[in-house]
């Protein structure tokens, strides 16, 4: 049914509708006007200019934002002497006499604080994790931390996102790294329109090349989970936490057989939706009957080899799983082709 | 204006609603990912090992499932906050009374004053609580949406640039970034109605 651009909504109900505050039966007629009618929009942006913002939009504001650069704040500290001794000769790219201007607005995750800086000279913008409990307090530790950033620095593949370097900020050591601003593999598997079969299984596939790279350098992540997979630009996956995963889960394991079931429990983890089963954080969800028959026989199949219990029926290395999502990715991308060709013939 | 109820859209349940009454999965996981990075950065500052705060952790969320449907949100701003502020205090030291092991210190203490609504633990638990679950409900919100509607709603709202603006970049018009904007808003408010204050 058309929009009756004709009826404006009163200014109580447009700026209830510009907060999010109406339920969908009141939402949706507003929304269908506002597509039309350039007056209403004129209107909503006298409004907005001259009412206090929403409740919600101060909160928000307050927690998240805003992420300008216009002033950054400086870093206060210089790496220490013994720091950049241990890592003189491995900075890959980012040599000591770089300097980073923090980014205000930061992100709480697991392995502690994340927040974006911008580093000089060149101005690109890099992710600095404060990561708790700082592993760099005492000399031991960041002496097990420097050699850990000499193994990691030896790895480099686009589905990877290694840390670049290690700096003193204020008093905290931040890991720095590419900006790793993308979306949480966990929030995907949350979201009400989590991606399609195809789309997992590429996302998929990317993690094992990404990991196949890591193992041939004989660095194995150890902990990978959902919050460690991350999506850029909605198309590219990149791995990451293979430092803190390290110190929190001791020394690197030898096998890199758990890895292929961990990145097998993140498969059926997007494509059910699922990372525990319901009153379980400890234990990841095993995708039940009911779940496995939505799925087509190649995915279920492949899936079900990354998280077979028994070793034996596993992918032996994370190569030879990738080799197999590849071809899931691939016919991912023919199938889409196809559909959209079959949808406009119809 | 009248408003005619023309939508099919069905109304969003609040996710505390959808875990207590519905017994949602997906309610479930997406309890977990609000709130388990809060709960961890707690624990791990009273030196806990791995293993002990994951179980502490699995603990406190089995008994909010089984405490759920007991809830009554009394419409005070914080009540869900403080109530699991409760039940974090109680498990932690049942947890380790249990055991037979004597927390650290500070551990015991932390949940003895957490349990305390005036202590300045109590309050800081309270600060920190809004922060994460809004960090947290922002990324989920970032999952749900286009990489459009979600810029027009971040570059407004945080950011705070102006509509015309972030139009103007986005190649869209402004009708497009107000809709994007109140959609992205509404379900925030959706997802975290009983989470959040100024609810």
């Amino acid at each position: 049914m058309p929009a009756d651009v004709t009826r404006h909504p009163n200014d109580a109900d447009l700026l209830a509708y510009a907060a999010g505050r109406l339920r969908a039966r009141n939402r949706v007629p507003i929304e269908a006007h506002l597509t039309e009618c350039d007056q209403c929009i004129g209107r909503l942006d006298v409004l907005l200019a001259r009412d206090k913002p929403d409740p919600l939009v101060r909160r928000i504001r307050a927690v998240g934002g805003p992420k300008t650069v216009s002033d950054p704040t400086p870093f206060t500290g210089r790496p220490q002497a013994a720091l950049v001794l241990g890592l003189s000769g491995v900075h890959r790219v980012a040599p000591p006499e770089f300097t980073y201007a923090l980014i205000p607005g930061r992100r709480h995750v697991l392995a502690g604080v994340v927040q974006q800086a911008r580093e000089q000279p060149g101005g690109k913008v890099v992710t600095v994790t404060f990561l708790s409990p700082d592993p760099t307090r005492t000399p031991a530790g960041r002496e097990r931390v420097v050699e850990l950033l000499r193994q990691l620095y030896a790895v480099e593949h686009p589905n990877l996102l290694m840390p670049r370097s290690i700096r003193l900020v204020g008093e905290a050591w931040g890991v720095v790294s590419d900006d790793a601003d993308g979306i949480d593999f966990h929030a995907l598997a949350c979201a009400e329109n989590r991606p399609a079969v195809d789309k997992v299984c590429d996302y998929v596939h990317q993690a094992a090349a990404g990991l196949a790279t890591a193992h041939a350098r004989g660095v194995v992540h150890g902990d990978l989970k959902l919050s460690d997979l991350k999506l850029f630009d909605r198309t590219t996956v990149r791995v990451m936490g293979f430092l803190s995963a390290r110190l929190r889960a001791g020394p690197p394991p030898s096998d890199p057989a758990r890895d292929v079931l961990a990145l097998g429990r993140c498969f059926a983890a997007m494509l059910s939706g699922r990372a525990y089963g319901k009153g379980q954080t400890a234990t990841p969800y095993s995708p039940g009957a009911a779940v496995k028959k939505s799925l087509p026989p190649e995915v279920d199949r492949v899936l079900s080899r990354l998280t077979a219990d028994d070793p034996a029926h596993r992918y032996a290395t994370m190569a030879e799983a990738a080799e197999a999502l590849a071809t899931l990715a691939s016919a991912g991308r023919r199938r889409s082709w196809w559909s959209r060709v079959f949808a406009f013939g119809r | 204006m009248e408003i005619a109820a023309t939508s099919d859209e069905p109304t969003p349940i609040p996710l505390l609603e959808e875990l207590a009454v519905a017994g949602s999965e997906a309610g479930w996981e997406r309890f977990v990912y609000l709130y388990e990075p809060f709960l961890a950065a707690r624990l791990r500052r009273y030196g806990l090992q791995n293993c002990d705060e994951l179980d502490l952790i699995q603990e406190v969320f089995a008994v909010v499932l089984r405490k759920l449907p007991e809830f009554r949100h009394n419409g005070k701003n914080g009540a869900f906050r403080a109530w699991l502020r409760a039940i974090v205090a109680v498990t932690t030291k049942h947890a380790f009374g249990l055991q037979k092991r004597r927390p650290t210190t500070d551990l015991g203490e932390w949940a003895t004053q957490l349990a305390d609504d005036g202590s300045p633990q109590s309050a800081e638990w309270d600060r920190e609580h809004d922060r994460y679950v809004t960090e947290r409900l922002l990324e989920l919100v970032r999952a749900e949406f286009d990489e459009v509607d979600y810029q027009a709603f971040r570059r407004t709202v945080l950011d705070e640039e102006s509509i015309p603006d972030v139009a103007d970049a986005l190649g869209v018009t402004r009708n497009v970034v107000y809709i994007a904007r109140s959609r992205v808003l509404a379900r925030l408010r959706a997802i975290g109605r009983g989470l959040m204050p100024d609810e």
